[in-house]
């Protein structure tokens, strides 16, 4: 009997769609500073029955998770009726939301509603200072914290996301002993990433080096005392990662991608049944191309390289090429190397 | 409870489950339990649906796979008694 890991082999291998992440809304209770959404965003948003009729099709071609982001997913009016629904059809639903409107009425509908298997929620700081800097809405923090608590009391099962910036790297330590309080995972990012309409802005927050090892050095005692390898090698599949193989993208107006970072339309689907663009999308089929040469790049520069963390979306949205290796994987192999040898200082 | 061919079975509300290719996945959405089983077993728990009975599960079973009454039946018995250990089923009804 095969594993699961084989089975995502299998999926990423032989284009088995098996995750579809659903950009609900632009909208937002926040306003963060790095946000990479397009605001202005043009054309006709999908209704109700198209979400539902979308929803029965990706079913019927197997998808399982099914992730409902934004923007802040809870803005969207049909939230809920589109959450049971997706409930309904068997999906596993994963959420991503900032936490904000997660009260206790709204978590308490959100369990009973929509069961979802996980909530990610964004964290931007260890305190108040910091987090409201980030999100610009004064008392996002002390909000947040205290729905967290209602998360924990109502058994909904969730993680902390947070993307390292220069303004929260120095509570790195700070931010992991609140998700221990919680007793859930924090998952850094260490790359900020330009907004999906190419404005690189955003990454003017981009954590110093110091900021990064510091990141790398929790990462690494973590996994010392977890006992298991800080090292992470490519897995033995042709492509480099589900972006298009395995996982697509959809935004509020129907735009298809390969995945949530790498914003190349593959098709919409407001002119096009999804199994269509899966199966016939000429743009999707020299991504799956890129994304098998992004493999070959990334072994080609030998085993550090895989420590990098790179990502065929972001070198796209930076260089315009997917397997071009952008110069944060260079600096996060070399801290890695580091600390892997024992000479970071 | 012992399982008989008049048995009713259930899937936990927690329960997930797709198809990759000939094999299915089970997810037990309480504790993220993952389950890779057979074709045979991904079927059969596509086909409970509360309603249907151990005895009417072969019948359809039986129609789909090339397999005599009685392995098929001894084989599905053995499926649902693993499942409901997994807390993936459970019995409604003997």
């Amino acid at each position: 009997m095969s594993s699961f890991a084989d089975k995502m082999r299998q999926t990423w291998d032989e284009n088995i769609l098996f995750s579809a992440l659903l950009e609900l809304t632009y909208s937002c209770n926040l306003d963060c500073s790095f946000c990479y959404n397009e605001k202005d965003l043009q054309g006709r948003t999908l209704s109700r029955s198209q979400y539902l009729e979308l929803f029965r099709e990706l079913r019927a071609m197997g998808v399982f998770n099914l992730i409902l982001s934004g923007g802040e997913p809870l803005a969207h009016k049909d939230f809920f009726l589109l959450g049971a629904e997706a409930r309904k059809l068997g999906f596993v639903i994963r959420i991503k939301s900032n936490g904000h409107a997660l009260h206790a009425a709204t978590a308490k509908r959100l369990k009973e509603e929509v069961d979802p298997f996980s909530i990610e929620i964004s964290l931007h700081g260890a305190c108040a200072d910091t987090h409201d800097r980030q999100t610009r809405v004064p008392g996002s923090f002390d909000r947040l914290i205290k729905n967290l608590f209602i998360l924990k009391d109502l058994g909904l099962r969730f993680q902390l996301n947070s993307v390292l910036t220069r303004w929260n790297e120095n509570e790195i330590a700070a931010m992991y002993a609140l998700a221990e309080k919680f007793a859930v995972p924090l998952k850094f990012d260490s790359q900020v990433t330009p907004k999906d309409n190419g404005d690189s802005s955003p990454l003017e927050l981009s954590p110093s080096e110091k900021g990064l090892r510091e990141l790398l050095r929790h990462q690494h005692d973590f996994a010392r005392q977890m006992q298991s390898e800080a090292t992470e090698q490519p897995p033995q599949t042709r492509s480099y990662c589900g972006a298009g193989t395995s996982t697509i993208a959809i935004d509020p107006v129907g735009n298809v991608f390969p995945c949530v970072q790498w914003r190349q339309a593959i098709g919409n689907v407001h002119d096009q049944r999804m199994q269509q663009i899966w199966q016939n999308s000429t743009a999707l089929n020299s991504i799956r191309d890129k994304n098998i040469e992004a493999r070959t790049n990334m072994l080609n520069q030998g085993s550090k390289a895989a420590l990098g963390a790179f990502c065929p979306g972001v070198a796209k949205l930076i260089s315009g090429d997917a397997t071009a290796i952008y110069p944060s994987v260079h600096l996060r192999s070399k801290l890695h190397e580091d600390i892997l040898n024992n000479t970071d200082i | 409870m012992p399982l008989s061919p008049s048995t009713l079975l259930q899937l936990h509300t927690d329960i997930r489950q797709t198809r990759v290719s000939d094999e299915g996945i089970i997810l037990r959405q309480e504790d993220g339990e993952i389950l890779v089983v057979n074709e045979v077993a991904i079927r059969f728990v596509e086909l409970i649906d509360g309603n249907r009975n151990l005895d009417e599960l072969t019948d359809i079973l039986l129609q789909e796979y090339k397999v005599d009454r009685s392995t098929l039946a001894d084989d599905l018995a053995e499926y649902a008694s693993e499942l409901i250990s997994h807390n993936v089923l459970s019995i409604t009804a003997s």
